[in-house]
């Protein structure tokens, strides 16, 4: 029998009707759905968008969820997609989702938190996407290595490789020379 | 304590509470919105392009006759706009052909007859 607040139990209790229940899983769960569509899309408000539309879709459609025990898993494929999509119809409209400056900051007038959000994110372009998934979700977010693999898909040993890849390459971008030594003769 | 850790909370979603009230809440309020069929229909009606399907039924209205009664595909009448090629280049163009390009193509299978 699942533990009352395992994601198994919560699942049971939403699908019954258990408004508290849901509120529990989006508080559990949105944080890393979220950080896996800024993964994908660089872009605070899209993936906060992304995010809250990913919630709502797989809550609409949690009789499909087969292994209730593995929610995050789950969410995080279904957010993945969704972050995808945006990416691509963003792209079809010709608006690249490129930028390092998200179209609304969390903090507004929080100048040297944007600031430093903006560095971030622009030298998070320089990963890929599973590296900043990864990287998210361990440094940020403090998942283990186990609960990244069943999570992502992935090995445990890969998942390791690409967080050392992504730190060694966000150090590099974050603590490297200033810009105008770069540009230099 | 991992001290390879990268300092990443300046994109931590939840740094501002009441901010990620609202993005929970936001959820659950997306949540409960009607079910995704009715926004399907909505999505449906409004990519419909009714001058086009209006136009394309009359023009299958008027060849219906000649087309039921074995008659093949009628060549088009001298100087008139070839009915099928209209029809198709209306869809494939996806726009909705003028009143009088419309009423030719209809009239262009009466003429062929």
């Amino acid at each position: 029998m699942p533990k009352e607040d395992s994601n198994g139990a919560l699942v049971a209790r939403t699908l019954s009707g258990d408004p508290g229940a849901a509120e529990a899983l989006v508080r559990r769960h949105l944080r890393p759905a979220y950080l896996v569509a800024l993964a994908v899309l660089r872009d605070v408000a899209e993936a906060e968008d992304v995010a809250q539309d990913s919630f709502a879709l797989a809550l609409g459609r949690l009789e499909t969820c087969r292994e209730p025990e593995r929610f995050a898993g789950w969410l995080l494929q279904i957010v993945r997609r969704q972050a995808l999509n945006a990416l691509e119809r963003a792209r079809a409209r010709g608006r690249a989702l490129e930028r390092a400056a998200p179209a609304e900051p969390f903090a507004r007038g929080e100048a040297e938190g944007s600031a430093l959000r903006r560095q971030l994110l622009a030298a998070m372009a320089r990963l890929s996407a599973l590296q900043r998934e990864v990287a998210l979700l361990h440094d940020l977010e403090g998942w283990t290595h186990a609960e990244i693999a069943a999570a992502l898909e992935l090995t445990e040993v890969a998942s390791r490789q690409h967080l050392f890849q992504a730190r060694k390459a966000l150090r590099a971008l974050l603590e490297g020379p200033p810009e105008e030594a770069r540009d230099g003769p | 304590m991992d001290p390879d850790k990268l300092d990443l909370s300046a994109l931590d979603p939840s740094r501002e509470p009441d901010r990620w009230e609202e993005l929970v809440k936001g959820v659950l309020a997306r949540r409960a919105r009607p079910a995704p069929v009715s926004r399907v229909l909505v999505a449906i009606a409004a990519s419909w392009r009714p001058m086009l399907a209006i136009a394309a039924a009359l023009v299958a209205l008027a060849w219906a006759p000649s087309l039921l009664a074995g008659a093949g595909r009628p060549a088009a009448a001298a100087g008139a706009a070839d009915p099928v090629l209209s029809t198709t280049s209306w869809m494939l163009q996806d726009e909705a052909p003028a009143t009088a390009e419309a009423i030719a193509a209809m009239g262009a299978d009466r003429a062929a007859r």
